[in-house]
């Protein structure tokens, strides 16, 4: 990426101004680079992905970074919800609502599913919640693991693949087709789904029950269980005022990068049974993050039930108030930020999900207006490559956001109007001078 | 992080007046990724207090020095926390929202730090000069990207010289470009100070007359116009960069006869020295501003400018012998337009 030439980036700058397809932009290299030597390093295979060999990476897939010839790494193998992890501690290691079969309706018995990490009401300090935390994650990404051995090894046994095994390095060594693990790169992916939600709800309850004491975690219980029904208030604190990942707010993503590095640990400890495919950390949701919304209990960042999660490896929805470049800093901060190296390469670079984090930030239109701006925003993308992470989708804002913005104004505090010298925020200039904004917009005037 | 609410005015230690210290100044706001206030991309600066009161302002909250409360009703859910925190009395909850009492309100701002919602808040937040630095400089791998860098605006930074002195200087030893906008309403001695840290100067003319100055903007402009005389030796030594801005307001600044009066000014006094010209177009978005501050804007009917008189200034601006690659427009039009 640092040596891309400007006709490319020109070109990509256009494509994303005609919006014909939105372009998932996955040249971030030496950030890629950086996760893909790592998983070597982590995987003991060194001698397969190390500095000689690794500008040779290419995504599969949507933008899983995976080495060409010998790689038959899976991706999306798994999809995991870290915030239940969030539940099981206020739980003590059940479900805080009974599941509801869909299709007849009746709900099962609640069980205890997860290790009682004690009961939350004793904790002191938000370190006690953090180390249950950290138990309750081990325990969802074990049971993961062991839920995925299941499909993993009726592949293995009934389900061989000779044509693709044959094109692919190591099979034919190893008399190992590639659903034996018979690659000589042959990871499985644990793709965290909903860890800014994991991250703001954290945070939440760091900032409503251990700092400010703004209520005990039995309350707090209570209000997700009646879906922060009649609990108002308690909520409006948990949206507005508790610290959000996403901000550049150096305490609140050293939360971020604390969960991250939980659940990063957690996988790498897994194998499948099987083929003994090591497992390798992801972040990409496909769309989970909005059909678990529907599954999910309610969460302490003071979301509902029923609305989204948070995607990938993106900050909660809105929550995003300082602009682009906040946001990007504080996604290349959770993947582990920069190292003191100087090389100008991939060393410099930390990035603990080899396999990719998927990151999509939304632009309002002016912003490719005129070549100027167009220049700014192609300076945008090469400072993302310093900061930011390994995939970024761009979305341009459509009108019907700020129609929704009118209605739920709490949900889109982070709009910004941008006009020379002037500071405003979209949901504070008033209905008839926004219904004027949404008009520009709708008809591609600035 | 930038936590809600605010610290309380008059706090300082003593002897943070001295020059070289840590000095405090009070900010509205720090916008990031700015792409309209100077090259590349931005971190914007709002600075509260401003000793100019231009009848069209569309930021009316950064002139008073003061931290002021306001109320934005969207998000307020009517839990009533902030009329019971009050301990002046100076708050109501009436059917048409929470209404501000501004007689009795000290600004002590312990309302907007219990306001669940946001709902309310004191506006002007102080930062030491250092601290602040360090926020801005997060974004420095844009600025790097994009010839960009921090630019100070207002409100006036000028009104509170040390700090800004502070904040420039702790910038540039960084190495991150400074833009200072400014009205020019300030000391001679005050630009001589700040020019050495900035690297340009966006520098309005809102009116050459300065009657019609005085009229608009409360103050004349002799000793703005004094000031810009005199810069093109500082811009020299310095190697400052200078921008015009020039406001384009319906019914007072959108006259031909203006622009070719500043444009005749810029010709005379600062040959050579002005490197862009922008005549900027009214906004219109700044009426909610003054409603919340219990204020009444003139311009809050105000029809944006058409986009065929902008195009007739600009001309009018080019032939004046500023420069055509020098002379721009910006803004919003009536909205069946667009904007260039």
């Amino acid at each position: 990426m640092r040596i891309i030439p400007e006709k490319l980036y020109d070109f990509c700058v256009e494509m994303i101004s005609r919006a014909d397809g939105a372009p998932f932009l996955l040249n971030f290299d030496e950030r890629s680079m950086a996760g893909m030597v790592g998983q070597g390093q982590k995987g003991g295979i060194s001698d397969l992905i190390n500095e000689t060999n690794v500008h040779d990476y290419a995504p599969v897939g949507c933008l899983e970074n995976t080495m060409v010839g010998n790689d038959r790494s899976g991706t999306v193998d798994n999809n995991l919800n870290l915030l239940k992890a969030v539940e099981l501690v206020l739980t003590r290691g059940k479900d805080l609502n009974p599941y509801v079969d869909p299709m007849t309706g009746k709900s099962e018995k609640i069980r205890q599913d997860g290790p009682c990490t004690g009961d939350p009401n004793t904790f002191d300090t938000f370190e006690n919640f953090l180390d249950a935390f950290k138990e309750q994650t081990a325990f969802i990404v074990k049971k993961c693991a062991a839920l995925y051995e299941l499909s993993e090894s009726l592949r293995n046994s009934y389900f061989a693949t000779p044509y693709l095994s044959c094109l692919v390095k190591g099979c034919l060594e190893k008399g190992r087709d590639v659903t034996q693990g018979g690659a000589e790169i042959s990871f499985t992916t644990l793709e965290a789904v909903t860890y800014a939600t994991t991250v703001d709800s954290l945070l939440a309850i760091q900032y409503l029950v251990f700092d400010e004491k703004a209520c005990s975690l039995a309350e707090l219980t209570r209000a997700l269980k009646d879906n922060w029904e009649g609990h108002e208030i308690l909520r409006a604190k948990a949206k507005n005022r508790a610290p959000k990942y996403g901000r550049d707010d150096d305490p609140a993503d050293s939360l971020a990068r604390q969960v991250m590095t939980i659940f990063c640990d957690e996988t790498w400890k897994h194998k499948t049974i099987s083929t003994l495919r090591q497992f390798r950390p992801g972040m990409l949701s496909w769309n989970y993050w909005a059909a678990d919304g529907h599954v999910m209990a309610a969460s302490a960042d003071g979301r509902q039930r029923g609305q989204f999660l948070s995607n990938a490896i993106c900050p909660s929805n809105g929550a995003d108030i300082k602009g682009p470049t906040a946001n990007s800093n504080s996604v290349g901060k959770v993947l582990g930020g920069k190292t003191k190296e100087t090389t100008g390469d991939f060393k410099e670079f930390i990035n603990d999900l080899p396999n990719g984090a998927s990151h999509t930030i939304t632009f309002n239109p002016s912003i490719l207006k005129d070549p100027t701006h167009k220049d700014k925003f192609k300076s945008f993308l090469k400072g993302y490559k310093e900061n930011g992470g390994t995939a970024l989708q761009i979305n341009m804002l459509d009108p019907s956001v700020l129609v929704d913005a009118q209605k739920n104004p709490g949900d889109h505090r982070h709009l910004l109007v941008r006009i020379t010298g002037y500071n405003a925020y979209f949901t504070s200039i008033g209905k008839e001078l926004q219904d004027e904004v949404i008009k520009r917009i709708s008809h591609g005037n600035f | 992080m930038m936590t809600p609410g605010t610290d309380r005015p008059g706090t300082d230690p003593k002897g943070t007046d001295r020059p070289g210290t840590d000095r405090r100044g009070i900010i509205l706001e720090i916008q990031r990724m700015s792409t309209e206030d100077g090259p590349g991309l931005r971190t914007t600066v709002f600075l509260k207090g401003c000793p100019l009161n231009c009848r069209w302002c569309h930021n009316p909250e950064s002139i008073s020095p003061k931290p002021q409360l306001v109320w934005n009703g969207v998000g307020c859910i009517g839990c009533g926390i902030c009329v019971d925190t009050c301990s002046q009395g100076a708050l109501t909850a009436t059917p048409e929202g929470i209404v501000i009492d501004r007689g009795r309100c000290k600004g002590c701002g312990e309302c907007a730090r219990e306001c669940p919602t946001l709902s309310i808040v004191l506006l002007g937040e102080k930062w030491r000069a250092s601290d602040l630095v360090n926020e801005l400089a997060k974004d420095q791998a844009y600025f790097l990207q994009s010839k960009g860098g921090v630019t100070l605006s207002g409100g006036e930074a000028t009104l509170q010289p040390r700090f800004t002195h502070g904040v420039l200087t702790g910038l540039k030893a960084r190495g991150i470009h400074t833009a200072l906008d400014t009205c020019g309403m300030c000391s001679f001695d005050c630009l001589e100070t700040l020019l050495p840290v900035t690297d340009l100067l966006l520098f309005d003319i809102k009116e050459i007359d300065a009657r019609r100055h005085e009229k608009f903007t409360g103050v004349s402009n002799e000793r703005i116009l004094d000031n810009l005389k005199q810069l093109p030796g500082l811009l020299g030594a310095f190697k400052t960069d200078l921008w015009i801005r020039t406001p384009i307001i319906p019914g007072a600044t959108d006259r031909e006869e203006t622009i070719r009066a500043i444009g005749e000014f810029i010709v005379n006094n600062l040959e050579g020295r002005v490197s862009r010209w922008e005549l900027c177009a009214f906004n219109n978005l700044g009426k909610e501003k003054y409603t919340r501050l219990g204020e009444q804007w003139a311009y809050g009917a105000t029809l944006l400018v058409e986009r065929k008189k902008m195009e007739a200034l600009y001309l009018e601006a080019v032939k004046t012998g500023v420069g055509e690659g020098i002379v721009f427009w910006s803004g919003s039009v009536r909205p069946d337009q667009g904007t260039l």
